[in-house]
């Protein structure tokens, strides 16, 4: 396995950034297209952007592990409004450039509630643990109560048909070109936020999808983090899914907390959640699970502004684990 | 009461609120400062002094488990053999019963006065990160360290006048002396020789001076310069049953002795898996720092960073280990 991270758009710009992940060890990077200039304005990533994105990464010693549309990508299809053709034409443009640049993973964004609604607070606040380090804590006992869906907010039948058209677009070109397409889960995994509801929130969902969008370069993000506030089991799902060979990618992040028992969580360093993520590791290689484990969020230590002491922490972290995992 | 093994951070000199946050942070309770900045103009660390480094210790509910080093010049005749070795020695002896009256449980000591050695321009690691190192034969026109030679047997003999006068004072006290390896373990370095560089000279200090209170500071990366993996497992087959190892410098090398450059903990010779699971299988219970640690880009002087990813690397030996061997309470 990899240790990889994603990296921010301004980070490409900032050389030193690169090669300090490189340092620590990171081996792959997940970007967003966000950082492939124009690509915000216009949706489609242009080839002289990817191949400088590349470029820049290959000097400092990493490769592109996923590459990751936005939720603005999506926004006109999910939401029913016009402009859907041209939103699913660029996805295929963009699978395309995929395919050309051989990037192994394109990442392609569920509907996520919270990117819809005008919600009256947001459920993150960040909180002090250990020694005053500032974690996150979603707390979604407001959000969850049941109430109206709000209008104009896409019906559950609605997302399920856009879901599998949008993907259905995208694996028509990158399935072809050898390019696997991931799905990350809702963040978080419940199936309405404020009454807008979502759908991929749990592992029978993702079997609907996988079953509804039927190919072998279409998988998941595992990510370990929504997995286990969903309250399913995480070591289920590793086994359920990897079997099958549909987790391409893995968001390596331990918590405290599950939604159903607590109606919180804690997003925290990876030494100190709920999870072993030595067993996490050891069930993803049990299935012959090869990709990267990117520990994901940041969590803000004291003096640490740029977050580079958490990320060589949770780097470390991962690499002692990968360690004692090759020798047991 | 015992305490399991733990990863522990140090070698910074002064005791800021900012430090005390971080290494909590870490998931650590457990610290030591390298020599630390005291007044220590009377050639002794004073009673005050060493009592508001444990205060400020206390408020944040960490363990200020030892202080590593005292400035050479608090003991340079005594290693020496110099004129000024008795009135140093009586220095030593109020500082460490200083130490037992506030509580600070361990004092870590070298045997090198002539400290430890580098070769210039660093070895350039994975992305451009820069790692010391030593090359022998680069030193080989180095000046005398000091006014001329000085053998090992003289070495030994003015160890043993220190020891036999220091360790009674230390066990009084309730302090324990940790003894760290020659760093490069060679034998002569700028005409001083070096008589902590070899399983041989850590033996016969121990078996000399064999007391609860006497043990060693088990640097992993001198180990590793001495031996490698086979050398490092060893070493703590022979020293951790009977006790002898007080806490643990946890680095690693490539290369040996005389030709070595320094490197990330996930990277060096030694298994380091293997390290942390005998340690376990014998019941170490004692803490482990990262010691040097290779200079990342954009790095604080400490190397918070640098730090930060060994801490991490070796929280998760740790809990691998204890996960591979779950322990009957």
């Amino acid at each position: 396995m990899l240790v990889g991270t994603r990296i921010s758009p301004e980070w490409l710009g900032r050389p030193d950034d690169l090669r300090f992940l490189r340092q620590v060890g990171v081996d792959v990077v997940d970007i967003t297209m966000s950082l492939i200039p124009g690509y915000d304005e216009t949706g489609r990533l242009s080839r002289d952007g990817v191949e400088h994105a590349v470029s820049r990464l290959a000097d400092a010693g990493l490769r592109i592990e996923r590459i990751n549309s936005t939720g603005d990508a999506t926004r006109r299809t999910f939401l029913g409004l016009p402009g859907s053709a041209e939103e699913l034409d660029n996805l295929a443009h963009n699978a395309q450039i995929c395919v050309d640049f051989g990037l192994p993973i394109l990442g392609v964004q569920c509907f996520q509630a919270s990117t819809f609604g005008h919600f009256p607070k947001p459920a993150h606040s960040w909180v002090e643990g250990r020694g005053g380090y500032q974690h996150l804590h979603s707390d979604l006992s407001d959000a969850l109560r049941e109430r109206p869906a709000p209008k104009g907010s896409p019906t559950h039948e609605e997302l399920w048909e856009r879901t599998v058209k949008i993907f259905q677009t995208v694996l028509q070109v990158a399935a072809s070109g050898g390019v696997l397409v991931a799905m990350h889960g809702n963040d978080p995994p419940v199936p309405a936020l404020y009454g807008a509801a979502q759908i991929l929130y749990d592992f029978a969902s993702f079997d609907r999808l996988f079953r509804e969008v039927d190919s072998p370069n279409m998988g998941m993000t595992f990510c370990v983090g929504t997995r286990y506030e969903s309250g399913e089991d995480v070591f289920e799902g590793i086994q359920h899914f990897g079997s099958q060979g549909k987790i391409f990618h893995v968001h390596f992040r331990n918590v405290h907390g599950r939604i159903p028992v607590d109606g919180w969580y804690e997003e925290r360093a990876p030494d100190e959640g709920d999870l072993s993520m030595f067993a996490v590791a050891r069930a993803l290689r049990q299935v012959g699970y090869q990709g990267a484990i990117d520990y994901d969020h940041i969590m803000k230590l004291v003096g640490d502004d740029a977050g580079k002491a958490y990320i060589a922490f949770c780097v470390g972290h991962s690499k002692g684990i990968l360690e004692g995992l090759e020798s047991s | 009461m015992s305490l399991p093994m733990r990863v522990g951070l140090g070698q910074f000199n002064e005791l800021t609120d900012e430090m005390c946050q971080f290494i909590k942070q870490m998931g650590c309770d457990d610290f030591l400062m390298n020599t630390p900045k005291l007044p220590g103009d009377t050639g002794c660390w004073k009673v005050e002094d060493l009592a508001a480094l444990k205060a400020k210790a206390d408020e944040y509910d960490l363990r200020l488990m030892a202080l590593e080093n005292v400035p050479i010049p608090f003991y340079l005749d005594i290693m020496l053999g110099g004129d000024r070795r008795q009135a140093q020695l009586d220095n030593m002896v109020q500082t460490v019963r200083n130490m037992g009256t506030v509580g600070i449980p361990i004092l870590g000591y070298h045997w090198i006065p002539a400290s430890v050695w580098r070769t210039p321009e660093p070895e350039r690691l994975r992305g451009g990160a820069r790692a010391t190192r030593f090359h022998e034969a680069e030193h080989a026109e180095a000046p005398l360290s000091f006014d001329r030679q000085y053998s090992a047997g003289e070495m030994w003999d003015n160890y043993c006048w220190y020891l036999d006068r220091i360790l009674p004072v230390a066990e009084a006290a309730g302090v324990r002396l940790a003894l760290h390896p020659d760093d490069p373990p060679v034998p002569v370095l700028g005409g001083v020789s070096r008589i902590f560089g070899s399983l041989e000279g850590f033996r016969r200090a121990m078996d000399r001076y064999d007391s609860p209170n006497h043990g060693l500071d088990f640097c992993m990366g001198c180990w590793s310069e001495m031996g490698g993996h086979e050398n490092v497992m060893k070493g703590l087959d022979i020293f951790v049953p009977c006790g002898k190892i007080i806490y643990i410098h946890f680095r690693d090398v490539k290369g040996t002795a005389d030709c070595f450059h320094e490197c990330f903990i996930d990277d060096g010779q030694v298994d380091t898996f293997a390290v942390v699971q005998r340690l376990h299988e014998l019941d170490y219970d004692g803490f482990m720092i990262p010691d040097h640690v290779p200079a990342t880009v954009g790095d604080s002087p400490w190397q918070h960073r640098g730090r930060a990813h060994c801490v991490g690397f070796m929280q998760a030996l740790i809990q691998v280990a204890g996960k591979l061997q779950p322990k009957v309470a």
